[in-house]
């Protein structure tokens, strides 16, 4: 029953055109809940969407973002003394090879 | 926004004439919010859409009425002078019969300022009235009455006008059941 997943606001439940799918009447418990959360996703101003909605139907979408975002540990620095400085980089010298010349 | 191709672009071929054997319509001090017009569109069709739904005044609603088939027309006329041009939209049905609900219907309406929502049948639906304007009755249309002869059509013609300086589709819903109270 698509009234458990979603609640009828700004209007008495009752029929309504839809641009998306024509005459939907909010206040037939028995209109199958895929059509209801079409009309949901296309931001239709009149249905809001319940815990159990977002438990049922949103569930696997949660779950999928969840995984797909990695988990950063926060950063604790181990010292709170003065800040490392790196050595400064030095160029390291060319050594030239004396070249003797071929018998 | 720049300017794009344009094919033949029909949705499944689908290109019928005429309008639904339904319109929509409410008064204009009865709607709370109108659909948005596009403000800084990115594309073409972004430029011929409206966004957003008309919700009406807590205890509001709107209205269907039956209109004869093939009486119907919603229809586009550009008005104006070189670098002034804008639009008077029309729209024309015939109403059949003469009982007393379409006669009060038009005598409330004659002079009331309206809001009409129009279904094509191509699915498409068209708005006439915004915040600054409404649409409003204009006169018979195709002639209202009890026609000459015996095969005549008996019944009220109307013909609504609404002037705006642009054109969209209208891609909302239409509240046929009243606002909740907030």
């Amino acid at each position: 029953m698509w009234t458990k997943c979603f609640k009828v606001v700004n209007i008495i439940p009752g029929r309504v055109h839809t641009s998306l799918l024509g005459m939907i009447d909010f206040a037939n418990p028995d209109i199958p809940v895929e059509k209801i959360q079409q009309l949901y996703e296309n931001d239709s101003p009149y249905l809001e969407i319940t815990p159990y909605g977002i438990e049922k139907l949103y569930t696997g979408v949660k779950a999928v973002a969840e995984e797909s975002t990695p988990v950063v540990p926060e950063f604790e620095p181990e010292t709170t003394g003065p800040e490392f400085e790196p050595p400064p980089v030095t160029k390291k010298p060319r050594t030239v090879r004396k070249r003797y010349p071929k018998n | 926004m720049d300017f794009v191709d344009i094919d033949k672009n029909l949705t499944n071929g689908e290109n019928m004439g005429g309008i639904a054997q339904t319109v929509y319509f409410g008064l204009h001090k009865d709607v709370q919010t109108f659909p948005v017009k596009p403000t800084e569109p990115s594309t073409l069709e972004d430029l011929g859409k409206m966004t957003g739904s008309m919700l009406m005044k807590p205890a509001k609603r709107m209205f269907s009425m039956y209109l004869t088939d093939d009486t119907g027309e919603f229809e586009i006329e550009p008005v104006g002078e070189k670098d002034g041009k804008s639009y008077v939209l029309h729209l024309r049905l015939f109403h059949p019969g003469l009982l007393p609900k379409i006669l009060g219907f038009i005598n409330a309406a004659k002079n009331e300022n309206l809001v009409f929502i129009v279904p094509d049948n191509n699915g498409q639906m068209f708005v006439m009235g915004d915040l600054l304007r409404p649409a409003t009755y204009e006169s018979a249309g195709d002639g209202a009455g009890t026609s000459k002869e015996t095969a005549g059509r008996r019944g009220i013609g109307m013909h609504f006008t609404y002037k705006t300086s642009n054109i969209y589709e209208y891609k909302g819903d239409v509240p046929l059941t009243p606002a909740a109270s907030s």
